[in-house]
This record gives C-alpha cells, structure tokens and sequence, in this order.
C-alpha cells in the first residue's frame, strides 16, 4: 500500500501537485486507522491529507479517478497465491517480448501505472521522445500510444488463451483469471484512449512557453493559462494590502502611551497607573477616485485593474469607481452589490458609456466633472487609467486640469509599453504635465508596485 | 497502531469519554447531537481524534462548520473551548496576559515590606538576590491570566478546541498558532515552554476572507464541507424537524437547491434552510407557493437584490418541485 500511495504522489507532483513530505507521511499514517478498501474513507483521507487549496481538489478528484479507479490495483482484489502466481507467469510472458511496449503493459499490470501515465493523452510538458520499439527511442508520443493500444487489443486474446490453458486451477478460478487480465488490459487501452483536454477561447500555453515569468509579460500578450495565473495574482496583491494595512494600522495603535490621561486616571488610585491609556491612532483621511478606460484597446490591462479595485472595494468604502469610454459612470454600488463579471455587465447594460466606440478622454472628462462636480475633494487621490490614445478628438486638457487642481494628486496609469506614448493619436504629452505622475502599468510586477506605493 | 506507544496518544485516549473506534462511531456519535455528517466529514474528523491533528474546516458560511466543533465536543462529552478570531487579535486574547494590575496591587503590599526583605542582607548583592526572587513570583502562575489556547493546552482533560474565522486574524497571528499546533506546546517567556497535558482536538475554520500561509495549512487535515447533496440536506432537515411531512421537507430543499443554483449574492446554507423549515412549519405551510415564498423570504436571503432574483425566478423555482 505503501509503495501505491508513493506512486501515487509522484503522479500527483508530475501533474503539477504541491506535495510536502510531511503530507506523504500524514497520509501514510491515516491509512493505519481507517479501512483502505472503503472507497468514501480512502478517498476522504487522501485527499484530506494531500490537497491543501480548495481550488485543487476537483484536478484531486480526477487523478484519483484516472489512478485509482481506472486500475484497480492488484493486490486489492487477489490475494490467493496460485492466482497471483499465474498473473505473474503471464507478465513474464509479456515482458519476453522485451521492448518498451511490453514493458509499460507488464508494468501496468503489476501495478506501476507511471510507465503508463507518461503516455496519457493529457498536454505534458517535456515529454521524452522514443526511438524505436524496442526502447521507445525515435517514436513520437502519439505513434507510442498507438503501438501500446494496438499490442493490448492482441494480448487481450492471448490472456484469454493464457487462462484457459491453466489447467492446474479450477475452472472458476481459470474463467476469474482472464476476465481479471483482460479488464486490466481494457483499461489500460481505455486510459490511453482518453483525448488531451481541448481548450476554448484564447490559446493554450505551448511546451517551450512554460518558463516565462506572468509577472513580466505585457497583460496583452498573455495566453488563456496566463490570464487566469494573473487573475490570482491580483487577488494576492489586493489581500497583501489588506494585510499590510492591518499591520500599519496595528503599528500605529500600539507605542503611543497617553501620559496626561494615564496620569489623570491613576490619581483614584493614589497615583498608581494601573489603567494605562493610549491614544487612539490618527486615521488616514484618503480617498481614492479611480477612473478606467474599459475600451479594447485596454480591454486586458482594464480587467486587471478593475478586478484589484474590485477587491479593495470590498475591504475599504472610501473608493469609487468609475468607467468611461466616451462617457463616465459609476460602479462602485454594483461592485458592492454584485460579483465582478456581473457587475460591469450590469453597468455597461444600464449606463450609455459607448461600448464598440472609441474612446474620447476629453468628452468622458466632461461628463465626469458634469454629473459629479463634488466628488474630488483635497483628500482625494485621482486614479486614471487609460492608454492615452484619444482617436484625434478634443483632449479638453482644461476639464483633466480642473480635476487635478481639486485632488491632492492624480495618478495616470499607462498600460502602454512607455515608448508607445507620444503616437500622433495619443494624447499623453497633453496630460502628462498636469498629472502628478504618469506610470508605465503594463505587467502584473508593476501593477503590484503601483498598488503598494499608491495606499501605503 | 500507529503512535499508540505514545503517552500523550494513550493518555488523551483514556482521558476522552466517549470511546470513538471507526469511522462510523464518529457519524452515530454526531448524528447522537443531531449533526448528519457525511462520510467525508465523519472520517477526516475520526483521523483527527486518533492522529491528533487539528482539522481545518473551510466552505461557504452557515453549512455547519462551527457546528461540527460544537456538535463533537457534546457527542465526546469534552468542553468546548473556543477562540473567535478577528482583525487585531493579539497574544493577550489569544494565549496569555499577566494581570498588570493585581501585580501593582502586590507591589504596593511589598513596598511596606520591604524593609523586611531586605533588611537581614549584609551587603548590596544579596539585598539585589532578594529582590530578584520576589521579582520571579510577579511572573508565576499566579499573575498570568490564560486566555483560550492556554487554556485548552492546559487542561487536565482533553478539550475540543475551535479556533473560528482564522482568516480573520492578521497573518502575524497565524505564526503563534503554528508552535501551538505542530508541538502542543506555549512559550511563555517569563515561565518557559508549556506543554499540553491532554492533546486537544483542534478545528479551525475559516470563511477564505484571505488565503492562510502553507505553513499553518500543512499541519492540519484539509475539510471542505460545502452545501449537501440534497438526500444529505433531506435528512438533515427531518432529523431537526420530525413533524414535517415528507412532502413538505422535499418540495423545501429542492427549492433551496433550485434557489442555489442562482446567480445570487448569498447563497442559501443549511442554517438558513432550517430557519425557513422552521418558519414554514410555525406558519403550518403544507404546499409552498410563491405567496408563502415571498411572506418568508427574508428568512431564505438577506440581501433585496438576491430577494428580487428570487421572486423573479420563483415560478421556475417552484415549479420544478412540483
């Protein structure tokens, strides 16, 4: 049992699975006080043990299938020695052939499904190429497969004949035999059967694409995997904040000993101080606006900042959201209401911001500054973000002006790579000088540094 | 047996009450406390009593986490001890906090006795080896002031010790809960390394508010209970309400599944279906319809927006469980 579990694990780290010794062990041990062949029990403490973020334990739940249920191991079911004797005779038989064929199916049946699960139709990054037959070498993985399916459909029969002659068991036993070899067999074919998952949308990551870094790649070079991996990471950056802030918050309470108010309090007690105050923290008044271009030409590095904006409303309600493309909006009630895809849906639904236009800063400045005059205050820091290319309309630089001059500061955020700025259509060189920064936030590194400098 | 030659494994055993000997012993001593649990949940709490490891318990809000701590530590006849977690707990609610104040009281006392301490020394450093000694009783035993974890570590019997909402502590936090859990033991500073004298059985949930450190994860069994199935939820409900008719309790669950499957907020848990059995049945509903739907909603969601969803959706609701 032991020797399976191990296989297990490996199979499980070469799927991608973090798995710690100490797991291994603490899976080793469950399976001493629980009964192993109660499939709910085994499933539960494997998996227990094993999965450690609830976002792994469907891929669990599905190699525990393909591992434990499409082969049953053998030692599960057989324990009587002349039937094991005789599946033994017949693996020899197959590994006489002696080439790399034979030996993952005499592997495969005496329980070592690695050999096996190399050859799986699932996507594997840098698998080994075989070239001949008889040591796999030279062979592509798919010709691999099919020489495998092609030899099992051949020893399917020969396991009939195999059991049948066994004349030294019981016809029972012998009849129990070949439908236990050729069950194994089946599923091994049906195994390799199984077709590589195909993806929907955006492109798969390719093999040789597997060691770049997603916190460098530009948002709008990302492939389908990447953008999911970013997804997470913006949720890690919003939760880095919030602990961060919960620290400086912590910090500043703690230290600041109010001695007029620990002094007056001790005077009941004869001038101990066995109550000492503290004076309260000063709070930080700071309240960030943030307005994001969500036309295509952003449309990556938008959802990004939307989703980390869309995490921070939720833990701090002194920031508002806005979206524009020729006009302004804003969506911080849906945020707080709804999750984020249904959110913007619902804004863009209810709201004219000009969706399949092309954006128009000026204009959406206007319609900002016109429907919520009020809004920026000296306290405020003033977040855009947008790339700037303005599609030869009005940059109405004044209404930008007028902003700036009401926050404390105003922060642009470029998801343009910053030598593609001054293009004839963009208007950055316009804004740039009343911003208080203009920002180059194309990678998930920088929207990370962005975020940490702009709320601690 | 795996660790039975340990004293602290045969000693807690023997401590515990109620003999818990398979997995199955689990569910009926739950299912005793009226806590249907699944098989999942019975086994990984049956592996945290004999490998004495705590169990972090996660899923959605209101499906019975904290119950399962409550629920066991009745069916195991042990106290419960429990330690609510939120933004800013610190060591002096968690652990331990000397009693600043009664340490002064005592201190005033010793002023006026001090000549008396003092007095027979024949020079300085034996006047200051005095003092250091009564400086030693300030910090004993009984100026310290145990708050949960020290209080179940000490515990003469074993406890069940729940640790709720852990992912609302600070992330600091979670680095005192790391020696507690690996080592069954405290640090106190001024009186050394407290170790337990009964291993408690540990649950530490949490809601996912943020992601706890592998670390923390490591040490513990991995639960993740999420809303039942609905025989699960059936059986739930007739085991709190056996006055309920058959029909009733079906046609309720199939609706809260029905609901669930919305593109709602809050999604109902097991706690909010009891509620809404219960309110049903106060209110003798024997057939739900959309009028008994919209008099109870506020018992099902809390939010309008999801109410609207409901409404809205509620001859489809309805409808499939006719």
């Amino acid at each position: 049992m032991t020797n399976m579990l191990l296989q297990f694990v490996n199979y499980l780290r070469y799927e991608g699975f973090h798995v710690s010794t100490s797991a291994l062990h603490n899976t080793i041990s469950s399976l001493e006080w629980i009964n192993p062949l109660k499939k709910d029990q085994f499933y539960s403490a494997l998996e227990a043990c094993l999965v450690q973020n609830i976002g792994e334990r469907e891929k669990f739940a599905k190699h525990f299938k393909r591992f434990f249920e499409d082969k049953t191991p053998l030692e599960f079911e057989h324990e009587d020695t002349t039937f094991r004797m005789q599946v033994d005779e017949f693996v020899k038989e197959v590994r006489k052939e002696d080439d790399y064929v034979s030996k993952v199916i005499a592997d495969y049946i005496e329980g070592d499904v690695l050999g096996l699960m190399e050859n799986v139709g699932d996507a594997k990054p840098f698998r080994p190429v075989y070239n001949d037959v008889a040591s796999g070498i030279g062979m592509s993985k798919e010709e691999v497969r099919k020489e495998i399916i092609k030899r099992i459909n051949l020893m399917v029969d020969a396991a009939e004949d195999f059991a049948a002659v066994s004349y030294h068991m019981p016809r029972e036993q012998r009849e129990t035999l070949s439908a236990f070899l050729k069950e194994h067999l089946k599923e091994a074919a049906n195994l390799l059967k199984q077709d590589p998952i195909s993806g929907h949308g955006r492109r798969h990551l390719l093999p040789w694409e597997r060691q770049r870094s997603i916190s460098t790649i530009s948002f709008d070079k990302m492939t389908l995997d990447e953008h999911e991996k970013v997804k997470g990471e913006v949720e890690k950056i919003a939760q880095k904040l919030k602990d961060a802030l919960s620290r400086q918050k912590k910090r500043a309470s703690r230290g600041h000993i109010d001695i007029k108010n620990t002094i007056r309090s001790s005077m009941k007690y004869g001038g101990i101080p066995f109550k000492v105050r503290m004076k309260s923290p000063s709070r930080k008044k700071g309240k960030i606006v943030a307005l994001c271009d969500i036309s295509m030409s952003v449309a990556f590095a938008a959802q990004f900042m939307l989703l980390l904006l869309y995490r921070l409303q939720n833990r701090f309600s002194k920031i508002r959201s806005f979206v524009f493309i020729r006009n302004t909006f804003e969506i911080s009630h849906f945020f707080t209401k709804y999750p984020l895809e249904v959110a913007l849906q619902k804004a863009v639904l209810k709201h004219n911001i000009g969706m399949g236009q092309l954006t128009n800063y000026g204009r959406a400045f206007k319609s900002f500054l016109g429907t919520y005059p009020n809004i920026i205050n000296k306290d405020t820091t003033l977040l855009i973000m947008g790339d700037g290319l303005n599609n030869h309309n009005d940059a109405k630089v004044e209404y930008l002006k007028e902003m700036a001059e009401k926050a404390a500061r105003t922060i642009w955020l470029n998801p343009e790579e910053q030598k593609y700025w001054y293009s004839p259509s963009s208007v950055v060189a316009d804004y740039e000088p009343i911003c208080t920064q203009m920002v180059e936030c194309a990678t998930i590194d920088q929207l990370s540094d962005f975020a940490k400098n702009l709320i601690l | 047996m795996q660790g039975s030659e340990d004293l602290g494994l045969s000693l807690s055993h023997a401590i515990m009450e109620v003999k818990i000997e398979s997995v199955e012993d689990v569910s009926q001593a739950l299912e005793n406390q009226g806590y249907i649990s699944s098989t999942e949940i019975s086994t990984i709490v049956y592996l945290a009593i004999k490998m004495q490891r705590p169990i972090m318990v996660e899923g959605p809000a209101g499906v019975g986490k904290t119950e399962l701590a409550k629920s066991l530590s009745k069916a195991l006849k042990l106290e419960l001890i429990q330690l609510q977690c939120y933004e800013g707990l610190d060591e002096t609610k968690a652990i331990y906090e000397w009693e600043y104040a009664k340490q002064l009281l005592y201190t005033q006392i010793l002023k006026e006795k001090i000549s008396e301490v003092i007095g027979s020394a024949d020079d300085l450093n034996e006047s200051i080896k005095k003092l250091v000694k009564l400086e030693d009783a300030f910090f004993s035993d009984h100026f310290l002031l145990p708050r949960p974890l020290l209080k179940a570590i000490r515990s003469e019997k074993r406890t069940v010790l729940l640790i709720d909402e852990v992912d609302k502590s600070d992330p600091e936090f979670e680095a005192y809960l790391l020696e507690i859990l690996s080592t069954n033991e405290i640090t106190i500073p001024e009186l050394g390394t407290q170790t337990a004298k009964s291993i408690p059985v540990v649950f530490l949930t949490s809601n996912n508010v943020r992601d706890l450190s592998d670390a923390l994860k490591r040490r513990c069994l991995n639960l993740y209970i999420d809303f039942p199935s609905q025989e699960l939820e059936v059986k739930i409900v007739e085991t709190k309400f056996p006055q309920a008719s058959k029909k009733l309790v079906q046609r309720l669950v199939q609706a809260i599944h029905e609901i669930r499957k919305l593109e709602i907020k809050k999604k109902p848990s097991i706690s909010e279906t009891l509620d809404w059995a219960s309110a049903l049945l106060t209110l003798q509903v024997e057939d739900i319809t959309p009028d008994d739907l919209q008099k109870t909603l506020g018992i099902i969601s809390k939010y309008k927006t999801d109410m609207d969803q409901i409404m809205e959706a509620a001859d489809k609701v309805l409808r499939e469980v006719s």
